[in-house]
């Protein structure tokens, strides 16, 4: 099994801020959409969907691309006797879907065309991973990784198209199985269930259980485990700076910035580096800064399909300084 | 003395005096005429009348007065059709005593420019009712806003601002201090907004940073307005029934201000994360130094709607007059009898010895600040931000077309897209008419056109 390599986890936690008036509870939905009916032309012929799949799961900076690719797998998945491992492969896929979707637009100034394409995608992504999750239920007490990617199924399903009751409701059961996993294997996934609790408890009101020293626990072992990871890295310096722990914070960032990232689907490895880059701005390292800036600005130069990413308020207000003419928001 | 003539039938000067003219406006004249004719340190009287336009002050050191007489004001009225009431970037401007209504934008806006003042207008129904932004020494002071389908009073990447004596009402936010560093918000009457007094630190601005904030001596009432902002803007997920809300600003007093009334809570203290705004990574997330001192809570948090209430409900908490998420730093608060918390395990007590900031009184900067001359590209970007977004995006459609697609329909035209926002005529039916900006000036229509089409990118 090798989710890890397809599996990230949408950054959205809990929002106190009005979220949608839709529930994640709503009655199923279709499991393809008229975009992907469209879109996905080796839909119907396993062998075309099974020699494709993989190349459009490497496709981050195209989401209708990387729909097709979750949409073939977790097809294959369902044509397969019995197949743990494939079907858990493709419960993965649609997890790192919806980060996808998620990162791929801003969910404010959304047209409304693009607006409902986004949302049906969504709810037949999660669809699909209930699907799954069903079908793997009676195998997760024994294969740590499915328990663990129900977890990371949990808590992305409510970045969108949830209100907070959902979230409130899904981030206990994700917490619980996610201790589990931990105490079974904290390596499974390269330390994901580490990684996963340490941002349940950076992000969670105290009220709601939010306990920034838990955190840094969590992520401190996540480190240990995965210290190649840039990802764990930088969940751990923010965490440091949420308890206002600057100096660790640093060296934290110091030395992701002497990790390469090899392994890293390069959009993932470019967002990674625009997050690491703005820390390092923020905890005044010039170097460590330049190092994150370069290393995105190759692989922006190299590849120049990539995204870029936006934010809410630049769509409304522009990221850019009207002093000075740059983009506020590049390194 | 100087004496100047100019040969526009819509103006005279009034009165003289050494280095500054007085020009009169009549009712139904054209107050863009007499600014154009302006020159530093002269002051505009408008007379009362209704006057359906939209003014640009691009010159530095003009008085705008609207005169009232028998309860009768200068009106500007946008006739809910116009965009914006009265933008102003040049340095020094004053705007003082119109009442401005029905403008889909801004009602006053000013853009880049320094030692302002906004004084004793009456604004009704713009997206934004008063709106400082980029600007160093404003004061805003004695105005009276309702209706703004976002903030009543939006100061918004500003430094060393005074907002004072003004009343709000019927908005969805009464005043709203956004990645503004060195203000003081005191003396306002803030009432029956969805909520009342924002501090907040917003991700993907230019201005990465808040901080050094005084809100003191505000009565801040009933704000429990349902949330009217449309429905895909930032505004919307601003949560109704709030007194104040602190989200991410550093080094912010909360002191002597009346919270009454709030049904879902008296104040929220709360990171960007925890919010649910889209992460920046430039821009620290965590609110810092918090001081809460010396304030009169009551009756708050009595039936917490949205989803601050499912937060509450799900923590078994009602009746609470203050709500942290508790990831704020060295942060404190004076305990009050009777006062109802909750989320502040980690904050400290105040300590009242503590000697109070430098800017208490004032944030504005002894002797003005600098007024730096803009070039046409930073005239074009400025004019670009205060204008035109209020309606196109870059890649999406708002109320207008996507800049994308006007980049591609005038390529590099100049001319032609400056004609056009002069004499705009309808030419899609899935969008609005838009009203022609031709007051901007040729000059500011050209800086503009050049950025959309040559420097404005994704």
């Amino acid at each position: 099994m090798n989710n890890k390599r397809l599996l990230t986890v949408p950054v959205l936690l809990v929002s106190l801020a009005a979220c949608s008036s839709q529930s994640v509870l709503e009655a199923p939905h279709d499991m393809v959409t008229e975009t992907q009916t469209q879109a996905c032309n080796a839909l119907g012929s396993p062998s075309v969907m099974e020699a494709n799949y993989q190349e459009y799961l490497q496709k981050k900076w195209d989401k209708k691309a990387y729909g097709c690719g979750a949409l073939y797998l977790y097809e294959l998945s369902q044509d397969s006797w019995f197949g743990i491992e494939i079907r858990a492969e493709a419960l993965g896929a649609q997890v790192s879907y919806l980060d996808v979707l998620d990162r791929s637009h801003s969910s404010l100034y959304l047209e409304d065309e693009l607006a409902a394409e986004l949302s049906a995608e969504w709810r037949a992504t999660r669809t699909r991973a209930e699907t799954l999750i069903g079908q793997l239920g009676f195998i997760e007490d024994y294969v740590t990784e499915v328990k663990l990617l129900h977890a990371a199924y949990l808590l992305a399903s409510v970045a969108r198209e949830a209100k907070i009751s959902d979230t409130f409701a899904v981030i206990p059961q994700a917490r619980t199985l996610l201790e589990q996993v931990v105490d079974d294997d904290p390596t499974a996934l390269d330390g994901l269930a580490l990684l996963l609790l340490g941002r349940i408890s950076l992000d969670l009101p105290q009220v709601l259980g939010g306990d920034v020293d838990k955190a840094i626990e969590y992520l401190e072992q996540g480190v240990a485990i995965a210290p190649e990871s840039l990802e764990m890295q930088r969940w751990l310096a923010e965490a440091y700076l949420a308890s206002q722990d600057a100096e660790k914070a640093k060296s934290t960032i110091e030395i992701a910035s002497r990790l390469n990232g090899e392994e890293m689907n390069i959009q993932d490895k470019a967002d990674e580096m625009l997050a690491l880059g703005g820390l390092a701005l923020r905890l005044n390292l010039p170097e460590s800064t330049e190092v994150f800036k370069a290393s995105r600005q190759a692989l922006l130069t190299e590849y120049p399909y990539l995204q870029t990413r936006e934010y809410h308020a630049s769509l409304g207000h522009g990221g850019t300084d009207p002093f000075t003419g740059k983009n506020s928001n590049e390194l | 003395m100087k004496f100047r003539a100019f040969a526009i039938a819509v103006a005279s000067v009034c009165t003289l005096s050494a280095n500054a003219a007085e020009l009169i406006v009549r009712s139904g004249e054209s107050i863009q005429a007499a600014i154009n004719s302006a020159q530093a340190g002269d002051t505009i009287l408008v007379e009362p009348g209704r006057y359906v336009q939209s003014v640009y002050i691009d010159k530095t050191d003009i008085t705008l007065r609207g005169l009232q007489e028998n309860g009768q004001y200068a009106h500007l009225d946008g006739e809910g059709r116009l965009n914006d009431g009265i933008i102003a970037s040049g340095h020094g401007v004053v705007i003082d005593g119109f009442k401005v209504t029905g403008y889909k934008g801004n009602g006053i806006m000013t853009q880049g420019a320094n030692n302002f003042t906004i004084s004793n207008n009456y604004v009704n129904s713009a997206f934004y009712g008063i709106f400082p932004q980029f600007g160093k020494n404003g004061l805003v002071k004695g105005n009276t806003v309702t209706g703004a389908e976002d903030a009543a009073i939006y100061v918004g990447m500003s430094d060393n601002i005074d907002v004072v004596e003004n009343e709000t009402f019927g908005n969805v936010m009464g005043i709203e201090f956004e990645n503004t560093r060195t203000a003081v918000m005191a003396n306002n009457n803030v009432h029956d907004n969805s909520a009342g007094i924002v501090l907040s630190l917003i991700t993907g601005l230019p201005v990465k940073t808040a901080s050094d904030l005084v809100v003191r001596n505000n009565v801040v009432r009933n704000n429990n307005l349902e949330n009217f902002a449309p429905e895909s803007s930032i505004a919307a997920s601003v949560p109704s029934g709030v007194g104040i809300i602190v989200l991410g600003p550093d080094n912010v007093t909360l002191s002597e201000n009346v919270v009454e009334s709030h049904n879902t809570l008296g104040a929220m203290f709360t990171d960007i994360y925890s919010f649910g705004l889209a992460r920046d990574a430039q821009v620290d997330p965590f609110p810092e130094n918090i001081r809460v001192i010396d304030n009169t809570w009551s009756n708050n948090g009595y039936d917490p709607q949205g989803e601050m209430g499912a937060l509450f409900a799900a923590a078994g908490m009602s009746d609470l007059d203050m709500f942290a998420v508790g990831k704020e730093v060295d942060s404190c608060y004076v305990e009050q009898d009777d006062v109802s918390t909750a989320g502040m395990n980690n904050w400290m007590a105040c300590d009242p010895q503590t000697p109070r900031v430098s800017y208490y009184d004032t944030a504005r900067i002894p002797g003005g600040a600098e007024q730096q001359e803009y070039t046409m590209e930073q005239k074009g970007r400025l004019t670009y931000l205060a204008v035109c977004t209020g309606c196109h995006t870059y890649n999406a459609v708002l109320h207008g077309p996507s800049v994308l697609s006007i980049k591609a329909l005038y390529d590099e035209d100049v001319d032609a897209l400056v004609d056009y926002i002069s004499n705009p005529v309808r030419k899609r039916e899935d969008f609005g008419e838009m009203p022609s900006q031709a007051y901007l000036g040729e000059e500011t229509l050209k800086a503009i056109a050049n950025y959309i089409l040559f420097d404005l990118t994704e």
